[in-house]
């Protein structure tokens, strides 16, 4: 009985994944359609990435270390922003299909398929040129991971570590972008919702540890928990295992995704349709 | 003139209906400014010196920038005229008498005009309370605001001849997240342009991205004589003719080559 559901839910699994691959490959026909603009869009996207850094190397211009974190420490904070930034617009489009899909009253395509209609809003605007934000970051991992002189366990250990709270930050951007996007289904705009979800969220790239103030502190932890998206990542790369943060990061994002999955099913029943 | 105030008139009352996209841009942009200022406030804490600003001026310039920039960047210009070449709706444009240019730049200035009143009754009481200061430096601020409005002007000619683009290459996404990284970087949204090296503000100086927010800020935190005024006026002018004569050339080459079906 038990080896049948473990076998029921790899399958569901392998359909989930299916169908990711069959959006992403579908989106990206769909922006190779316009070469030379997927061209520009992906070199702004590295000059993006390129002014981040810049704008981090001149504030280490007037000084050494904010808040404990030196250059090359604060450089992986950002590479690990950029890395959960970019899996959220490649694979999802940082939800916009939600939006489009409630604004324009283009839902039911989803609701009247065999499968979850939240995976399907979710996965249908990916942005594959936004993969460039993953190989820069990644650039810039490999580029300043060796300046924190791990051993090739510590290396090994962190860097498992490193990949299951990334997972967690992933989880935890877009269950908040979820919930954030699914406001729109009372106020209709959701369109303009997506300032607020870009203005929080880029707060991420800096570490939280300049919060001195406690209030911000948790409030950055719990409410809006910028502290779980890149600073925590970061710190167990570089310092190694802390169990405090680690099972934190998880529980967070555990909390964050089913308060998400309800949010969504309670404003989905508050959807009016306006297509056929 | 009386159709574009129509457009005007009638953008600022879709602006009213959908009140919750400026709501969430003031809250995300306040967000983004709080943890910008913890952010220099954990510089200055360490007794470090930001060229000459102090943390206070800092904080003022990122505040009155967002501000600013929630003005200039509402209507969404580059995307919105894209998007119409794109899907091909531009075609109902070219029945009607209407010039296109004006079009777009009225439904701009609606929007604007719309966030500086809400801007304006939010911002009543700060205003009241640095009463004295704004007296003070009256003439300096109307001739930021002057410079504001001309940045505006080329923000808005920038963008649309990007969103013109799309009559060449399909669509107008890709050049237009490029300039609007060029601009994050060359206007001090980003960062002040006289805090970067000093061969960014020589860039700078030959760009037209700096008009909108640096240079307005300058004139009234830095206290710049009237001379310093008319330089940026005169430059920003001089911008505004050459995007004007560019965007009239994109637009007449792009409708020759423009085709679309449907209805």
């Amino acid at each position: 009985m038990k080896l049948l559901a473990i076998k029921r839910f790899f399958r569901k699994i392998k359909r989930i994944m299916i169908i990711l691959g069959i959006a992403m490959r579908s989106r990206l026909m769909y922006r190779l359609t316009h070469r030379f603009s997927f061209f520009l869009t992906v070199v702004g996207i590295f000059l993006q990435m390129a002014i981040t850094v810049v704008f981090f190397k001149a504030i280490y211009g007037f000084t050494v270390q904010i808040s404990g974190w030196q250059y090359h420490e604060a450089l992986i904070v950002v590479a690990s922003y950029m890395i959960i930034e970019g899996f959220m617009w490649a694979t999802v489009g940082y939800l916009n299909g939600v939006s489009e899909a409630i604004f324009e009253g283009k839902l039911d395509q989803f609701l009247v398929k065999p499968i979850d209609a939240q995976f399907l809003a979710s996965v249908n605007r990916a942005d594959p040129e936004d993969w460039a934000r993953v190989v820069t970051a990644l650039y810039l991992l490999f580029q300043v991971v060796p300046m924190l002189h791990l051993t090739l366990l510590q290396a090994f250990i962190n860097g498992a570590l490193y990949l299951v709270l990334l997972f967690a930050g992933f989880s935890i951007i877009y269950s908040f972008a979820l919930i954030i996007r699914s406001i729109g289904f009372w106020t209709t705009d959701a369109f303009g919702i997506w300032a607020l979800i870009d203005n929080t969220l880029t707060a991420a790239r800096f570490p939280t540890d300049i919060f001195s103030n406690k209030a911000v502190r948790i409030f950055f932890s719990t409410i809006v928990p910028l502290t779980f998206l890149a600073t925590v990542p970061a710190k167990v790369l570089i310092h190694g295992l802390n169990f405090q943060l680690i099972i934190s990061a998880i529980l967070v994002a555990l909390v964050f995704f089913l308060l998400s999955r309800k949010f969504w099913l309670f404003g989905l029943s508050r959807y009016t349709s306006s297509s056929s | 003139m009386k159709k574009y105030w129509l457009i005007f008139s009638n953008t600022v009352q879709t602006s009213a209906q959908y009140r919750v996209s400026l709501v969430s841009s003031i809250i995300g942009e306040g967000m983004s400014l709080v943890v910008l200022a913890y952010l220099w406030y954990s510089i200055y804490q360490q007794g470090n010196k930001i060229g000459t600003y102090s943390l206070s001026a800092l904080v003022i310039y990122y505040a009155i920038t967002r501000a600013i920039g929630l003005i200039i960047y509402s209507g969404d210009i580059g995307r919105t005229v894209g998007r119409s070449i794109e899907l091909g709706s531009f075609s109902a444009f070219l029945l009607q008498p209407i010039n296109f240019m004006f079009r777009h730049f009225a439904a701009t200035l609606a929007t604007a005009s719309y966030r500086i009143i809400i801007f304006s009754a939010v911002g009543l009481l700060p205003i009241i309370y640095y009463w004295h200061f704004i007296i003070a430096r009256l003439d300096k601020i109307i001739l930021s605001l002057l410079l504001i409005f001309l940045g505006f002007v080329i923000y808005f000619l920038m963008f649309y001849s990007v969103g013109l683009a799309a009559f060449f290459i399909g669509s107008s996404m890709g050049p237009g997240l490029f300039l609007y990284s060029v601009y994050n970087v060359f206007s001090g949204r980003l960062i002040p342009i006289d805090l970067l090296p000093g061969y960014v503000k020589t860039i700078a100086d030959w760009l037209p991205f700096k008009y909108s927010l640096f240079s307005p800020l300058a004139l009234w935190q830095q206290a710049q004589p009237l001379s310093f005024f008319l330089h940026e006026a005169l430059f920003a002018l001089v911008w505004i003719g050459v995007l004007l004569l560019v965007s009239k050339l994109l637009y007449y080459r792009g409708l020759k080559s423009y085709e679309a079906f449907g209805n």
